[in-house]
């Protein structure tokens, strides 16, 4: 029965009861027009006052019916927007609604830390998700997923049916420096929709800033997937979108810092550069194009303000900054450009971790050893990298000379060497290596270090192509080919193309008159097949490669295909550009020591260790501590992210060269800033790392179109600003005998009645009689079918009884254009 | 002259007013006259039937011969069949004298939004046009108003001039003062001294059983009464929508009505009045004629008169 539920009716806005009051207006307006009205001369007055006293009784019921009539209108107005309910248990009453499963989406990614008006967007979304679950129905229930970028998506995962409970959940949730995973995220909610949940209707409230980035992105393919998901979604759930972006807002983002010197070198100027974007509203007009933005920039070495610009930023441009400096002291230093504050403070920063050499550490191993320096493969690679100074300590004062500290070994005792005690390993004329030796380098090269590979008459092609060729460990850039020489008669020398300088390896050359490079005459080179992943950085002007490089790991590989001593090419003694160019090829080999220091939000650091290293132990920015664990020891698998590209990333797993006992790995870093990582047992020095968000998320633009659903890309559902009450709307569009419902239609019907007795009372009678006996069917069809067949014919006696008064006042319709022509007789 | 040797008289049109003058009207009145339906005795020997027995050319009926009769008016037809002398007697044809009773209560002056003229001035060019009729049939015309009780008086004239002497009358009236249609005609049927056309122009907004009694006292005195009614088509129509106040008239009562709920009500009480006169009418053989204001004249008065015409012939025994 219906007791109860009307025992718990309900108001959603109950404060707009006082609304009901409004009912007194017709009866204020009827006093008043007691008072005010037209006048009009009448001769025929006296008709007038008979009609009114033989019709007084019926007037007084006409009128007190009509105004009773307004009066209702007005209160069911004022009911009506007190949004009315029946509170139900947990099962449907006959005036209720069903439980509802929530499936909450709450955006966590880096944008909804966007403030404006004081308040971050991931706060207004989390209000909206909390109101939800503070006006929820008892029966109720809810999942809360997260998007974010590391980690599960899932925080209630099960159904969960105490709002207290979720209610706190909302509360801890914090914004992330993360991107997103939009689809996994789609298709988990998806999948969760799939399985059975306790009764009633699904509903999901994606709350989210409609990053046009994340929801509109420029691939075909994914903007698909997320249509084709949010069109699943819709399908078996109630869809509401909620937009919490707010107005459209600009943004400044530092996207990159790196450093342009391969590696700081105590004394030496390390040049590092920032790029600035500002992402601005979208379509800026020429007027806006040519004004430029400005803002503030800082930089600052190991937590110390080192400098202040200004820097001006064209809209929905980038710009560069460019800071050097020069560390006094080697050890572990980072380095952080910052900007002035903006609505998204946390892209305005980034760090780079800046470990400072006192010197560089270079081990060159030749295939021939002997007295004169045409003897020795290395000879005059050590004499480019240390001019006559040998391995001595060198005066602080002398800033312009390298601080390159050689070691030169025969290529056979490669193999005892401690490989990790140097910066960068260069093998001159080396005629083979053996399985241990490739092996070796390989680790040594994917843990950081550089590799540069001269060749010569010793050298043994076949070997080199198997052991550290494609086939083999992987190292070299190229498949080592046949011998180019001169002396042949359909061949002659060559010399270097340069070609545009694009290179980084011939940064140093370009514009330089007289570089030498075009003048240096090679007369025998190995022809070499560039491998997948390889470079060409400078080719002879027949077209083959004259120095191919290729990433190894966290290392460099650098391929010389003619050889670093006289005996093929003039380079070492006729060019001036050669020992420039066998400093940038040891730095360059030598960068990816360093790159390992520096990485992405929710990627792991992933440290190779030797077999005295047991465990790590990282300190975050925030202060907290994270264990590094060995995956082998602990029996653990590394966190990787199966969507990163591995080649794009060089912390991703497996290291080539590597086993999984050589390695440290944490959990995914979900802090930006600079971390500190301890060994055990304590090694050299702490190791700072640097870890800076993506700036994917930095432009807030959001998905744009005219419509709902042209911004959700087709995708049929409201997009609200402001939480809405779905529970309010279902109540008027539930099938069924909701309340709201039936109050709109009796209100609707009303209108219709005063209109029609405005008019001719007894029409309205009629129609009144017909909203009565419709209203008493929908009741009475609640309450049994006995009751519902009285009503009915109470109904239709009530509409008799009208028509019969209507039709008496009906029957006599011609007295108004009737010609009154009597004539006597 | 006219075609029975009585010399016409068209009104001296010099005299009258423009304005009560509906040359459209007057044409479509052009050969029809004013008779009587009752008889009526006149001064000087005209169309209309006399109570008096005479000689004249229409034979009325035979009466038995007595010594000094005219032997020239014996039937011997009748002597013939009967052997016994009668004489034939002959209808005197006399002129009459019509009265023009017009009502200028305040009631009369009500004109509302649609009709062209007020009521009063509607009875007023209804009254100049039977005036201008009459008057060119050589019958006399008078006028008095009545407004309670009976206000100017201008005796029945022949003269064509008269005309312009009851254009100037009816215009001088003006509309103000209660009805007392009753008392009014009683007074007036004392006054006349001798029967004649009475035609009456008003709304009859007053109490019916006193007017009728007034006009039994007309009619008892042998005068043949008119009726004409004129009534604003917003008192037959009642076209009002909002909520009005009436402002009564000859002292009436405000009423506040919302039109919309009293409309029908309303026609229905006007109807019953209409029906009520209509009725009254009847029985006391007095032609009735509804005047509206929004109706034109000259499609109402020709008929009426061809049809009180046709009335009187055919209850002449």
């Amino acid at each position: 029965m219906i007791s109860s539920s009307l025992l718990a009716l309900s108001f959603g806005s109950p404060w707009l009861l006082l609304g009901t009051a409004l009912a007194a207006i017709p009866a204020i307006l009827h006093l008043l027009f007691r008072r005010e009205h037209r006048a009009e001369p009448f001769a025929a007055n006296r008709f007038l006052a008979e009609a009114t006293r033989k019709h007084s009784r019926r007037l007084r019921f006409q009128h007190w019916v009509l105004l009773a009539v307004r009066m209702a209108i007005l209160m069911l107005i004022a009911i009506a927007l007190a949004r009315p309910t029946l509170k139900d248990g947990v099962t449907q009453t006959p005036a209720g609604r069903a439980p509802i499963h929530h499936l909450f989406v709450l955006d966590a990614t880096l944008s909804m830390r966007h403030r404006d008006r004081g308040q971050q967007r991931f706060d207004r979304g989390r209000a909206i998700l909390q109101k939800t679950v503070e006006t929820a129905h008892d029966g109720d229930t809810f999942r809360l997923l997260v998007i974010r970028a590391a980690g599960t998506p899932l925080v209630i995962a099960q159904a969960a049916g105490r709002r207290g409970d979720v209610l706190e959940e909302l509360a801890r949730l914090e914004p992330t420096w993360e991107s997103g995973r939009e689809l996994e995220t789609l298709e988990i909610t998806l999948a969760l929709l799939n399985t059975p949940v306790p009764s009633g209707r699904l509903r999901v409230s994606l709350v989210t800033d409609l990053q046009r980035s994340a929801w509109q992105p420029p691939e075909q393919d994914r903007r698909k997937r997320i249509r084709d998901l949010l069109n699943s979604i819709r399908q078996q759930s109630e869809l509401v979108v909620y937009d919490v972006s707010g107005p459209a807002a600009s943004n400044t983002a530092v996207v990159e810092l790196k450093s342009e010197t391969a590696v700081a070198i105590v004394g030496e100027p390390v040049t590092l550069r920032a790029t600035v974007s500002h992402f601005g509203p979208p379509e800026p007009t020429a007027d806006q194009v040519e004004t430029q933005v400005e803002t503030q920039v800082e930089w600052h070495i190991d937590g110390r303000m080192v400098a202040r610009r200004k820097l001006k930023l064209v809209p929905r441009g980038s710009t560069t900054a460019l800071w050097s400096h020069r560390f006094a002291t080697a050890g572990e230093h980072h380095a952080e450009v910052r900007l002035s504050g903006d609505g998204l403070p946390d892209d305005d920063h980034r760090h780079i971790a800046l470990p400072v050499r006192d010197r560089l550490k270079v081990l060159l191993a030749g295939g021939r050893f002997g007295a004169g320096p045409d003897q020795v493969a290395t000879f005059f690679v050590e004499a480019a990298l240390d001019p006559g100074l040998g391995t001595a300590d060198r005066s602080a004062d002398a800033i312009d000379s390298p601080r390159i500290a050689t070691t030169v070994i025969p290529e056979s005792r490669l193999v005892g060497q401690d490989l990790d005690r140097h910066d960068c390993i260069v093998l001159c004329d080396v005629p083979r290596l053996d399985r241990l030796e490739a092996s070796r380098l390989a680790r040594f090269v994917s843990a950081g270090g550089g590799l540069v590979i001269g060749m010569g008459n010793s050298v043994h092609s076949e070997s080199w192509n198997r052991l550290l060729g494609q086939a083999g460990s992987g190292l070299l850039p190229g498949r080592i080919g046949e011998l180019v020489s001169a002396d042949h008669p359909n061949q002659q020398a060559v010399v270097f193309d340069p070609g545009n300088y694009a290179h980084p390896l011939l940064e140093v050359f370009r514009g330089l008159d007289g570089n030498g490079l075009g003048t240096t005459v090679t007369l025998r080179y190995l022809d070499t097949t560039p491998l997948q992943g390889s470079q060409v950085a400078l080719a002879f002007d027949s077209g083959d490669p004259a120095i191919l490089v290729r990433r190894f790991g966290h290392g460099h590989v650098v391929l010389v295909t003619t050889s670093l001593d006289p005996r093929w090419t003039t380079w070492p003694v006729l060019s001036t550009s050669f020992p420039p160019m066998i400093h940038e090829l040891v730095r360059y080999a030598t960068c990816g020591r360093w790159s390992a220091r520096n990485h992405l939000l929710g990627q792991p650091i992933i440290r190779r260790i030797g077999p005295q290293v047991t465990a790590g132990t990282l300190v975050a920015p925030d202060g907290s501590s994270l264990a590094m664990e060995n995956p082998v020891a602990t029996n653990t698998v590394p966190r990787i992210d199966p969507s990163q590209n591995p080649s794009q990333n060089p912390n991703q797993n497996p290291l080539p060269g590597t086993t999984a006992s050589g390695r440290l790995v944490s959990d995914p870093l979900l802090v930006p800033g600079i971390y500190r990582l301890s060994l055990v047992p304590p090694g050299e020095s702490i190791e700072t790392h640097g870890v800076n968000l993506d700036t994917s998320e930095s432009d807030l633009a959001t998905a744009e179109g005219q419509t709902d659903r042209a911004r959700l890309s087709g995708v049929d559902a409201p997009i609200y600003t402001r939480w809405h009450d779905a529970d309010a709307a279902a109540v008027f569009q539930e099938p069924g005998r909701p309340l709201g419902r039936l109050l709109l239609s009796i209100l609707l019907g009303l209108l219709v009645v005063e209109l029609a007795m405005a008019w001719k009372f007894p029409v309205g009678l009629v129609a009144l009689g017909l909203l009565l006996a419709a209203g008493m069917l929908e009741v009475g069809a609640a309450v049994g079918a006995a009751v519902a067949a009285a009503v009915v014919v109470v109904a239709v006696v009530a509409v008799a009884v009208a028509a019969v008064w209507g039709r008496r006042v009906l029957r006599n319709r011609h007295g108004r254009h009737r010609r009154h022509w009597e004539r006597a007789g | 002259m006219t075609g029975d040797g009585h010399p016409s008289a068209d009104p001296a049109p010099s005299a009258t007013n423009p304005s009560l003058v509906d040359s459209t009207l007057q044409s479509r009145l052009d050969g029809l006259t004013l008779e009587t339906r009752r008889r009526l005795e006149g001064s000087v020997t005209g169309r209309h039937r006399s109570r008096l027995r005479g000689f004249s050319a229409e034979f009325a009926e035979h009466r038995e011969y007595v010594a000094g009769d005219d032997l020239r008016y014996v039937d011997w037809k009748v002597y013939g069949r009967s052997d016994r002398y009668h004489l034939k007697q002959f209808e005197d044809e006399t002129n009459f004298s019509c009265w023009l009773a017009l009502d200028t209560s305040e009631s009369m002056s009500y004109r509302s939004a649609n009709a062209p003229l007020s009521k009063l001035d509607h009875a007023r060019r209804a009254a100049a046009a039977l005036a201008w009729l009459v008057l060119r049939q050589s019958d006399a015309v008078g006028l008095v108003t009545v407004a309670g009780r009976l206000g100017q008086l201008l005796p029945p004239s022949t003269q064509p001039s008269h005309l312009g002497q009851i254009h100037q009358a009816l215009l001088a009236s003006t509309a103000e003062g209660p009805t007392g249609l009753g008392s009014a005609f009683a007074d007036l049927a004392s006054r006349l001294p001798r029967p004649a056309i009475v035609i009456c122009f008003s709304d009859l907004f007053d109490d019916l059983d006193q007017t009728f009694v007034g006009l039994e006292q007309l009619a008892w005195r042998g005068h043949d009464v008119v009726l004409l009614q004129v009534i604003d088509p917003a008192e037959q129509d009642f076209p009002f929508e909002d909520p009005t106040r009436f402002v009564g008239m000859e002292g009436e009562a405000d009423q506040v009505v919302e039109p919309r709920a009293l409309a029908d009500a309303y026609r229905g009480e006007f109807r019953r009045f209409l029906d009520d006169v209509s009725t009254r009418c009847r029985s006391m053989q007095m032609d009735h004629l509804l005047l509206r204001t929004d109706v034109p004249l000259d499609d109402l008065l020709p008929g009426f008169l061809q049809a009180r015409r046709r009335r009187g012939r055919e209850a002449r025994p």
